[in-house]
């Protein structure tokens, strides 16, 4: 039991550290209008989104 | 009612087991139906009549698994295809770590000298991936179309999404990295992303499948106690013949250290039997000619021969193995959690991963950066570990508990017990050796004659003259139409006096919690409770002998022959020797224990006393006992009833949790929800610290899967970032996501060390 835990505390651990994305990690502008289309387009696919799977009454 | 038990494949994750529960339950004619993801099997009441199981596995593959029913007393019901996943794990592995090593100047942004820099050819990079995704990951993506249709989502949705969103992503910037070029950012593609997370999915699912494999260790344990062959005489010769050709009236031919084959009755020889196996009792029984022998024991030093009474399916280890089956198959409360978590867990996890992406682009305008994160939200929240908490648990707890001679009848009772304030226990059978024998006899005429007038008690009685043996004679007479064990004991006094039993009885009436009466050649005959004579207006004597015996313990029946007492019987049912201890035992586990028994009070106190129980229940009528059982619970209590007779069923049914003696009858049985194969009432004990230690593991498998997805999704979405600067790489999302679930069956894997009290 005592190893599952120090094991697992280490994957956590591990994944909070990971620093593997710092070559990526850079600011870009982007065009007003670019970021208003795809911020509704994604508010718009989380509606669909929930909308086709959570319509049907569930159990 | 019909029920059957079918093998289940094709499930994923908790949503999936869910979406296969709601496809059985729509089929008309089904009553219930629980799917069970870890054992990957679906418990189904339904009307013979309205459906089929082929209608129902019908449904079931249009939910989008497979489904077959389980054959009774089988155990390699399940195919296994490890070595199929083990190919897909290598290979994936194997691209994964040659894409890792060979961009690795790339991921960590630094140039290393002398690296060969063939692997950072994006074209070859797709090349090596696309067979990873369409072949190695083929079960994520077909699994994720399968449930979109379904308008449902689980694991394989948010995988897929997550992978072919870094594949696809990789891929445009593959055929087109001038759009990329053109606003400033590096053509930087992310198969080796895609690739090992599926690498590590599939390697956690292998790891998972493997562990899980040992959940049902107990069941294949049970099935390899029966031998392959059994030795039968069949015209007059004897010979080896396979298991499942002995047919019920066989004669068996039993050798010292043999397993026996099937149940049945000794005709000739005698031995003793090792039957630890089936009842968890460590010693081993005697058995001689009249007396059953258990199916899969084993014989010791003697050699004997039984008529084969049950064979097959019927027997008592294909039944136990029927009953841990169902047990495993079966839903805990507890788990109705994270089945009402998962049903919108997966939407929402994909409404999060989207919302990420809107924040990320918004904040920092970085495509690659925010759809990374993104991917890392959607591979870290994947549900199975929460899917496998529970049930793994459950599946170790009951087929423990079927090792230690604990028949547990589902997930909710082994939930339950550890939860019981107040044991309740029936004298006869379950705390007494359920064997009383009359010890003590004297009719009134010789009780007036010879002690009255000197005042001296009544020796041990052995009756000699004509009116003591004449009062036996009818007293045994109508007893012996009578099944209560005190009637047994009052025949088996008189045959042991060598007293007629076989007197004809007419007008017979066994009235219940009273006594029975009838007439013996044109003689009423009443025996019974003093209680009853007074109803009956029959005049008792006032004997000191009565008091003394009820103090010591005895229960005491009056027999009036035309309305006149005629003579008293003191009856004893020896405690268990094992009694004592298992109450105190149970004490200091903070339980009340309380004792129900149809005997008037001082005979009542005198064993509860012995016993070391504080409280009890006097003149308790059998069909009184359930209605004891609802006034504890009305109190606030959660009841536990333990006995052992037919009459003791409705109590059973009415309590919290009903624990039945195996020794007992099968209606008993029946109406309980914990059967302790062997009599011993440790089982209790084993019982309830095995449902502690299995609540116990269920929420600490509830916690690791919770922190997993409760820690993991904030981090993956990037909520370090703004303090720490961390950011979670998806890879490592996907080898802690992989973690999660081989840590939760671990975990479950470490109720096989459980250890009961020995027996």
């Amino acid at each position: 039991m005592r190893l599952t835990y120090i094991l697992g505390s280490i994957g956590l651990v591990v994944a909070l550290a990971s620093p593997a994305l710092a070559n990526v990690q850079e600011t870009i502008h982007q065009p007003l209008p670019l970021r208003l289309g795809i911020t509704f387009m994604g508010i718009g696919l989380i509606v669909l989104e929930l909308w086709w799977f959570l319509r049907q009454p569930r159990r | 009612m019909t029920k059957t038990i079918l093998a289940l494949k094709g499930m994923s994750c908790a949503a999936c087991a869910n979406a296969a529960e709601a496809a059985i339950q729509q089929v008309p004619g089904v009553h219930q139906a629980q799917v069970n993801f870890a054992a990957e099997q679906a418990s189904v009441t339904y009307d013979h009549h309205s459906t089929s199981v082929a209608a129902i596995a019908a449904a079931i593959a249009e939910a989008g698994y497979q489904a077959a029913e389980i054959e009774a007393f089988s155990a390699s019901r399940k195919q296994d295809d490890r070595p199929t996943q083990l190919g897909r794990v290598v290979v994936s592995g194997l691209i994964g770590a040659v894409l890792v090593i060979g961009t690795l100047p790339i991921m960590l942004g630094i140039p290393i000298p002398g690296w060969p820099m063939i692997f950072h050819n994006a074209w070859l990079q797709l090349v090596l991936a696309t067979p990873v995704l369409l072949w190695c990951g083929q079960s994520f993506f077909v699994g994720a179309w399968k449930a979109f249709t379904r308008r449902s989502a689980n694991m394989n949705t948010l995988v897929a999404l997550g992978t072919g969103t870094a594949y696809l992503y990789s891929l445009f910037v593959t055929v087109f990295p001038q759009v990329l070029v053109t606003q400033g950012l590096k053509p930087n593609v992310y198969y080796e992303a895609a690739v090992v997370i599926i690498a590590l999915l599939l390697l956690g699912r292998y790891l998972e499948n493997r562990a899980r494999g040992h959940t049902s260790d107990a069941i294949r344990q049970l099935i390899g106690l029966q031998p392959n062959t059994a030795r039968v005489i069949r015209q007059g010769t004897e010979c080896d013949i396979s298991i499942e050709s002995v047919v019920v009236g066989d004669i068996v031919v039993v050798r010292p250290g043999e397993k026996i084959p099937v149940d049945g009755e000794v005709v000739a020889g005698s031995s003793t039997v090792d039957e630890s196996m089936v009842t968890g009792e460590s010693l081993p029984v005697e058995k001689r000619a009249g007396e059953t022998v258990i199916g899969a024991t084993i014989n010791k030093t003697g050699s004997f021969r039984f008529r084969a009474a049950r064979v097959g399916k019927d027997t008592v280890l294909a039944q136990i193995v029927q009953l841990v089956q169902a047990a495993q198959g079966s839903k805990a409360p507890i788990q109705k959690l994270a089945d009402q978590v998962t049903g919108w867990f997966v939407p929402m996890v994909i409404a999060i991963a989207i919302t990420t992406f809107l924040l990320w682009f918004n904040f920092t305008g970085n495509t690659t950066l925010s759809l990374l994160t993104t991917v890392g939200v959607l591979i870290i929240a994947c549900p199975c570990a929460l899917g496998l908490a529970t049930p793994t648990s459950i599946m170790v707890g009951t087929g423990k508990g079927a090792e230690n001679g604990i028949l547990i009848k589902d997930a909710e009772s082994l939930e339950l017990a550890h939860k019981i304030h107040t044991l309740v226990l029936d004298k006869t059978g379950t705390l007494t050796q359920g064997n009383p024998v009359v010890t003590d006899y004297v009719t009134v005429q010789t009780w007036t004659e010879r002690y009255q007038s000197t005042g001296v008690a009544a020796p041990r009685f052995s009756p000699s003259r004509s009116s003591e043996i004449e009062v036996l004679r009818l007293a045994a007479a109508v007893e012996k139409a009578s099944e209560h064990p005190l009637a047994t004991a009052v025949v088996n006094y008189a045959v042991s006096r060598g007293v007629d039993i076989f007197s004809p009885v007419t007008d017979f009436q066994a009235v219940v919690g009273s006594g029975v009466q009838g007439i013996v050649n044109g003689q009423q005959v009443h025996i019974g409770t003093s209680a009853w004579m007074r109803s009956l207006n029959i005049l008792t004597i006032d004997m000191p002998q009565q008091q003394t015996w009820e103090q010591a313990a005895k229960t005491t029946v009056w027999i009036a022959i035309n309305g006149k007492a005629a003579g008293l019987m003191a009856i004893a049912d020896e405690i268990k020797p094992s009694s004592p201890q298992v109450v105190l035992t149970l004490q200091r586990m903070g339980l009340e224990v309380i004792m129900l028994t149809g005997d008037n009070p001082q005979t009542a106190a005198a064993i509860a006393k012995s016993a070391g129980i504080q409280r009890y229940f006097a003149n308790v009528r059998p069909d009184q006992k359930a209605t004891y059982v609802q006034q504890l619970q009305s109190e606030g209590r959660l009841v536990a009833m333990v006995g052992d007779g037919i009459n003791d069923a409705p109590a059973l049914a009415q309590a919290d949790v009903g624990i039945s003696i195996g020794t007992g009858t099968d209606i008993a049985i029946a109406a309980s929800d914990i059967t302790l194969i062997s009599g011993d009432l440790g089982g209790i004990v084993t019982a309830i610290r095995l449902s502690k230690a299995t609540m116990a593991n269920i929420r600490q498998n509830l916690f690791f899967a919770f922190v997993y997805n409760v820690v993991g999704i904030p981090v993956a979405a990037g909520i370090l970032y703004p303090v720490l600067g961390w950011l979670l790489n998806p890879m490592i999302a996907g080898a802690a996501m992989a973690f999660s679930s081989v840590s939760v069956v671990t975990n479950a894997l470490r109720l096989r060390n459980f250890r009961g009290i020995p027996q």
